[in-house]
């Protein structure tokens, strides 16, 4: 079965099942494709290209990031009976298959601190933040002229270096009005907050 | 998307314990605190804040190597925990709940205080009393700063599946006293002024207010606040649940007062009564009935929410009410016609009474 899987997305998948903290359950699917957006966008604010994350995203029409490549992971960490999907569309963890099938995954594909790093961070946020409040922060266009061209309309998220450049600088702004270096969950927090109150500025 | 840069600190403020936590400790700090946080989350969620009259205590170590030494008793689960803490809490007892090595955990109470300094050189240690919060870190007490008032704690935020109950919530606890940040501008002289009169064109401000509440609370669903793409104006909120196929619009409206552009000395006000609501009731509909000609396979639903605002005898902001005129419309609910209440694309109207403040208010005479 993992020969036919992308490598990225489907050990995203096992690393956030195995990780998942338990007051964020029960998650469903789109969460987890939220989670892995986010981490995805920890990446980007990290200097990393976007290509390094091997995935791409869309934004769809209701507004919920969505990954064609991360939902076939997720499906087929359910039919490995990694995950279990119940009927109202949430996700149950085996712990105990879901740690073995790690370790087998990072002795095959060597060991990924730092994209483990962005994951662990994107869960950590939403343990700080509502997670409807991320979902409406980071599924937002960075350019405000993209706003009203793209509205109800799919989207492929950081489709050109300028969006990916603005997400980057919208970013060094919140991160450069800390006094010393503040580490990396309290600029990511206050990145994501600010980005909501720029949002609905933006909308007056 | 401009960032700005004076709401930062604001906000900063808000996630300072992340911080105290990192400067203390670095990164491992950072991982206990979200340690610490998940497990305050699930006790919350058993037993909400509100319901606890003793102290919590949340209690990780930061060298995992120091719990090994230390810890004693036999851990249990996250499950068995909730239960341990209702029977504790029922007790009024004030409990120390030490995170272990594994991410079990181990439970002492008390009847008398519980010192949090005595736990929090070594570790991290949450602290909850009678409504406030805040971490130990070191030697330093970081208290936590809730971003809205009607949150009772940052980690307790409600959620719902419905949009009945999401605004009844609202109208009921959020915006009565402006509890919410972005509706505090709504006042001329904002919050801590009369709130006799509502600032110039107040809409976006509840709109924006409403928008931020919903995405929080609603589960599974995005919130979007519309923009005219042709030159009919489009309803103002629009919520979507994911893999649903309901959609729900929902109208915003104010009637009260409002101070408009004024022209030379005089000020001029724009007033909007109660026929206003029945307009954003037909409007809804006609939203809805637009939305669905272009959305077949959509369940769509209108609501309208009328922010009142209204005082009687009120004529200027230099006025000083009697308490009887600043509370004459609380219980004044706006009838819509058989008409509007029994079409199937009308979800109903909430209306929103908005306080006036009563200690600037006079006694009646």
């Amino acid at each position: 079965m993992r020969a036919d899987i992308e490598s990225e997305p489907y050990v995203d998948a096992i690393w956030l099942g195995q990780n998942m903290p338990s007051s964020l359950l029960p998650v469903s699917r789109i969460d987890m494709h939220l989670f892995s957006y986010l981490a995805c966008i920890v990446s980007l604010l990290k200097g990393n290209a976007i290509n390094s994350w091997r995935y791409r995203y869309t934004i769809n029409d209701e507004g919920f990031p969505f990954s064609a490549n991360f939902d076939e992971a997720l499906s087929a960490a359910i039919r490995g009976g990694f995950f279990k999907e119940s009927l109202a569309g949430k996700l149950d963890f085996n712990q105990r298959k879901l740690s073995s099938e790690l370790e087998i995954l990072q002795s095959i594909h060597g060991p990924s601190a730092q994209r483990f790093a962005h994951l662990s961070n994107s869960l950590r946020a939403a343990l700080m933040l509502p997670i409807g409040q991320i979902r409406s922060s980071i599924s937002q266009p960075v350019n405000t002229k993209e706003i009203y061209r793209q509205l109800n309309q799919r989207r492929f998220s950081f489709q050109d270096q300028d969006e990916i450049d603005s997400i980057y600088n919208e970013y060094r702004v919140v991160y450069e009005a800390f006094d010393e270096d503040p580490g990396e969950l309290s600029p990511l927090i206050v990145w994501i907050s600010s980005r909501l109150i720029s949002i609905n500025k933006e909308f007056n | 998307m401009q960032i700005d840069p004076l709401k930062i600190s604001e906000l900063y403020m808000q996630s300072n314990f992340i911080l105290a936590a990192y400067k203390e400790f670095g990164s491992k700090g950072e991982k206990c605190i979200g340690v610490v946080v998940d497990c305050v989350r699930n006790v919350f969620r058993a037993i909400p804040p509100e319901q606890i009259n003793s102290q919590v205590l949340i209690r990780k170590r930061i060298n995992d190597s120091d719990s090994v030494m230390e810890e004693r008793g036999s851990p249990f689960g996250i499950d068995r925990l909730r239960n341990d803490l209702i029977e504790r809490f029922k007790r009024n007892e004030n409990v120390l709940v030490t995170i272990t090595l594994d991410g079990l955990f181990l439970v002492d109470s008390s009847s008398e205080k519980i010192q949090p300094k005595d736990y929090s050189t070594d570790s991290i240690v949450y602290h909850y009393f009678h409504m406030q919060e805040g971490f130990f870190v070191g030697e330093s007490y970081i208290p936590i700063k809730k971003p809205n008032e009607y949150l009772v704690s940052l980690f307790a935020q409600p959620t719902y599946s419905s949009v009945e109950t999401a605004l009844d919530r609202y109208s009921d606890s959020v915006a009565p006293d402006c509890t919410c940040k972005i509706l505090e501008d709504v006042w001329l002289g904002g919050k801590d002024g009369k709130r006799l009169i509502l600032s110039n064109k107040p809409e976006s401000i509840m709109r924006n207010s409403l928008d931020q509440y919903l995405s929080t609370v609603l589960e599974q669903a995005t919130v979007k606040a519309e923009q005219a793409t042709d030159e009919s104006k489009p309803v103002d909120l629009r919520v979507d649940w994911y893999g649903s196929r309901a959609v729900v619009l929902i109208e915003v409206k104010w009637i009260g007062k409002s101070v408009s552009k004024s022209k030379g000395i005089k000020q001029n006000y724009t007033n909007h009564t109660a026929s206003r609501a029945l307009e954003g009731a037909y409007q809804v509909i006609d939203y809805v009935k637009r939305e669905k000609s272009t959305l077949g396979e959509k369940i769509v639903k209108g609501y309208l929410v009328t922010f009142d605002g209204r005082r009687a005898n009120l004529k200027s902001e230099k006025d000083e009410l009697s308490r009887e005129d600043a509370w004459h419309y609380l219980d004044k609910d706006i009838s819509l016609s058989s008409e509007i209440e029994s079409n199937d694309d009308f979800g109903g109207h909430k209306r929103v009474f908005l306080n006036p403040r009563a200690s600037r208010t006079v006694s009646n005479k």
